[in-house]
C-alpha cells in the first residue's frame, strides 16, 4: 500500500501514467474486437466516414459505445463522491444504496410493455426512479446518530427493496432474459448516439451544478450541527444533492443498467490523488469513475471474445473486494 | 462586548421539568464551568443560550449565532478530512487570504498543542486530541463567544489537567468561555466562575475560591 501512496502523491508520475492507460484503453474499445481486419482498413474506416461496415461499425458501434461507458462511469464517479461526502459515509454508492434501483424498478415498466417508451422518456423516467430514493434517503440521514455502518445498512436495504420490485414488474411482462441482464448487470452493447447525447448534457449539467455546491460539501462532513454553526443549511444542501444524484445514476442506467461499486471506489482512488479539495474530488472522481467503466467494458467486451460478459460483473469483482476493505478501516 | 444573562427561567420538556426558575449571569472574558450531577440541567443551559431549546417562562438575553462557536457534547468523527483542513473549515465565513489563514491556522494549532497533528486524519487521534482539534476549530472561528459542551469524558486526568490549562489561557485572551463538565476540582482550579446545578437549581453561583469553601463548609 506505501508503495501506491507513494507513486499516487506524485502528480506528474499519475499523470503520465494515467495518460497512458487511459492511451491503451481508448485504443482497445476502438481497434480491438470481433471485426476481422487489418489495423490500417480500421484506422480508414475511422477517419473517413462513409457507409461501409467498417466505418458503420466504427461510428455506430463502437463509438456510442465507448461515450457510452465513460458518461455513465463519470456518471457514477461523481454521484458517489456526492453521496460520500453529503452523508458522510465511506461506503456510499449510488446502486448500492438503491437509487439504481429505483431506476430498474421504472424501467422495468417500460421494458415490460406497460408503459410505451421513447429515448428520452426513458432516460426521464430512469433520473425520475433514482430521484425518489434520492429524496427518501435526504430526509432519512438528516438523523443525527446515523453512524456510516447504519447508513449503509438503510441504502442497501433500500437497494435490495427497489431490485426486487423491478424484478417483480419484468417477470409479469415475460422480458427476454437478455434485456433483463443488460438492466440489472450492466451491458453497453446496445449503445446509441441518442442516448449518449442526452446523457451527456445530464451529466455536464449536474458536474457544473457540482462544482457550485462543492466548497459547502466539506462543511456537511463536520456533521449537521456544527456545518449550522458555520451558516450552512445541510437539509437543503443534501436535497439538493440527492437530487443530483438521482439524475447521475438515473443516467447512467439508462445508458448501461446498473454497474454496481463504480461510485463506490471511484471517490476514494480520487483521494488518494487529490485530497480532500472538494472542487477536485469532483472533477477527478468523474475521471476515474469513467476510465474504470471504460476499462471494465474493454475486459467485458473482450476477455472471452466473441462472448461478452455484463460490464457490472467485472466493476463488481474489483470493487467489492475494494468495500471490504474499506469497511474493515471503518472506526 | 456581549454576554449571557438568564432571569427567571424555567424548562420542560415532555412535562418534566428541566430547569425550574434559574438565573444566572455569564461574565466576558472570563472562565465560567457549569458544574452538577447528571441530569441536573447542565446542557439544557447550553441549548437554551443558543437557540436550541425554548423556555417556557423567563427571559434570556439572545446573542446573535454569529458571535458563538458551540462544540455539542456528541459529535460523530467526520470521515476523509485532515486535521489542518478542519481547522481551515473553520476560517471559512472569515474573510482572509489563503495564506494568512495557513498562518492562523499553525498559531491556534500550537496554542492548542496540537501543531505536530495537522497533516494527521482526524479519525486516526485519540481521543484527548480530538478535543483539542475541535477547540482549534472553535478557535479558527474568532468569535468572541465559546460554548463546550462536556468536552473531557473520555480522556484520562493528565490531558484533562492540560486541557483546562489551555482553556485558561485562551481565556485570558479576551474569549468568554463556558465549559459544562464533571470535572469539579480542575474546574475549580482553573475557572474564574462556577455555576454549580443540582435538580435543575443553581445552588451555587460565584467565583471558584468562594466554591471552595462553600464545597468544604458542605
Amino acid at each position: 500500500m506505501q508503495v501506491v501512496n507513494n507513486l499516487l502523491n506524485h502528480s506528474f508520475k499519475f499523470f503520465v501514467l494515467g495518460t497512458l492507460l487511459a492511451a491503451i484503453t481508448l485504443f482497445a474499445s476502438i481497434f480491438l474486437g470481433n471485426l476481422d481486419a487489418p489495423l490500417s482498413e480500421l484506422f480508414k474506416g475511422l477517419i473517413n466516414r462513409d457507409d461501409g461496415l467498417i466505418s458503420t461499425i466504427m461510428w455506430q458501434i463502437r463509438m456510442p459505445r465507448l461515450f457510452s461507458a465513460v458518461i455513465s462511469g463519470a456518471s457514477l464517479g461523481l454521484a458517489g463522491f456526492l453521496i460520500q461526502t453529503s452523508t458522510k459515509s465511506p461506503l456510499g454508492d449510488p446502486n448500492l444504496f438503491g437509487f439504481g434501483g429505483g431506476s430498474v424498478f421504472l424501467i422495468s415498466f417500460a421494458v415490460a410493455g406497460i408503459i410505451p417508451t421513447s429515448n428520452l422518456s426513458l432516460f426521464l423516467l430512469s433520473c425520475f426512479g433514482a430521484s425518489i430514493i434520492g429524496i427518501i434517503f435526504a430526509f432519512t440521514t438528516s438523523k443525527e446518530n446515523l453512524t456510516p455502518i447504519k447508513l449503509a445498512l438503510v441504502g442497501i436495504a433500500l437497494g435490495a427493496l427497489s431490485l426486487s420490485l423491478s424484478v417483480g414488474v419484468i417477470s409479469y411482462g415475460n422480458i427476454f432474459p437478455s434485456q433483463v441482464l443488460t438492466l440489472i448487470t450492466g451491458s453497453f452493447s446496445s449503445s446509441t448516439w441518442n442516448a449518449v447525447q442526452i446523457s451527456g448534457l445530464a451529466f455536464i449539467t449536474c458536474l457544473f451544478l457540482s462544482c457550485t455546491v462543492s466548497s459547502t460539501l466539506n462543511v456537511l462532513l463536520l456533521g449537521d450541527r456544527l456545518s449550522k454553526t458555520l451558516s450552512a443549511n445541510p437539509q437543503k444542501i443534501r436535497f439538493i444533492v440527492m437530487i443530483l444524484v438521482g439524475i447521475l445514476t438515473g443516467s447512467s442506467v439508462h445508458l448501461g443498467g446498473l454497474i454496481g461499486f463504480v461510485g463506490l471506489v471511484s471517490p476514494h482512488i480520487a483521494r488518494k490523488i487529490v485530497g480532500n479539495d472538494s472542487i477536485k474530488l469532483v472533477l477527478m472522481s468523474s475521471l476515474i469513475g469513467g476510465y474504470f467503466v471504460l476499462t471494465s467494458d474493454q475486459v467485458a467486451r473482450l476477455l472471452f471474445a466473441p462472448t461478452e460478459l455484463p460490464v457490472g460483473l467485472i466493476t463488481t469483482f474489483i470493487g467489492a473486494p475494494m468495500m471490504m476493505y474499506i469497511g474493515v478501516k471503518l472506526r | 462586548m456581549m454576554t449571557f444573562e438568564a432571569s427567571n427561567v424555567t424548562l420542560s420538556i415532555d412535562n418534566i421539568k428541566i430547569l425550574n426558575n434559574v438565573s444566572f449571569n455569564i461574565p466576558t472574558y472570563q472562565f465560567t464551568s457549569i458544574m452538577g450531577p447528571n441530569g441536573s440541567g447542565k446542557s439544557s443551559i447550553l441549548k437554551i443560550l443558543i437557540g436550541e431549546l425554548l423556555p417556557i417562562n423567563g427571559t434570556v438575553t439572545s446573542i446573535p449565532n454569529n458571535l458563538i462557536a458551540y462544540i455539542p457534547q456528541t459529535l460523530s468523527d467526520p470521515p476523509f478530512l485532515l486535521v489542518s483542513e478542519i481547522i481551515n473549515l473553520g476560517m471559512r465565513l472569515r474573510k482572509i487570504s489563503k495564506k494568512n489563514k495557513l498562518a492562523i491556522a499553525h498559531g491556534i494549532s500550537k496554542e492548542c498543542g496540537i501543531e505536530l497533528l495537522l497533516d494527521r486524519k482526524f479519525e486516526s487521534l485519540s481521543g484527548g486530541e480530538k478535543q483539542r482539534v475541535w477547540l482549534s476549530f472553535c478557535l479558527a472561528q474568532d468569535k468572541e463567544i465559546i460554548l463546550l459542551d462536556e468536552p473531557l469524558s473520555s480522556i484520562d486526568h493528565h490531558s484533562r489537567e492540560d486541557f483546562h490549562k489551555t482553556l485558561q489561557k485562551i481565556s485570558r485572551k479576551s474569549k468568554t468561555l463556558l465549559l459544562v463538565t464533571h470535572d469539579n476540582d480542575l474546574s475549580v482550579k482553573y475557572s474564574d466562575k462556577i455555576i454549580y446545578m443540582r435538580n435543575g437549581s443553581i445552588e451555587f453561583d460565584g467565583s471558584s475560591s468562594d466554591f471552595k469553601k462553600y464545597h468544604t463548609k458542605e
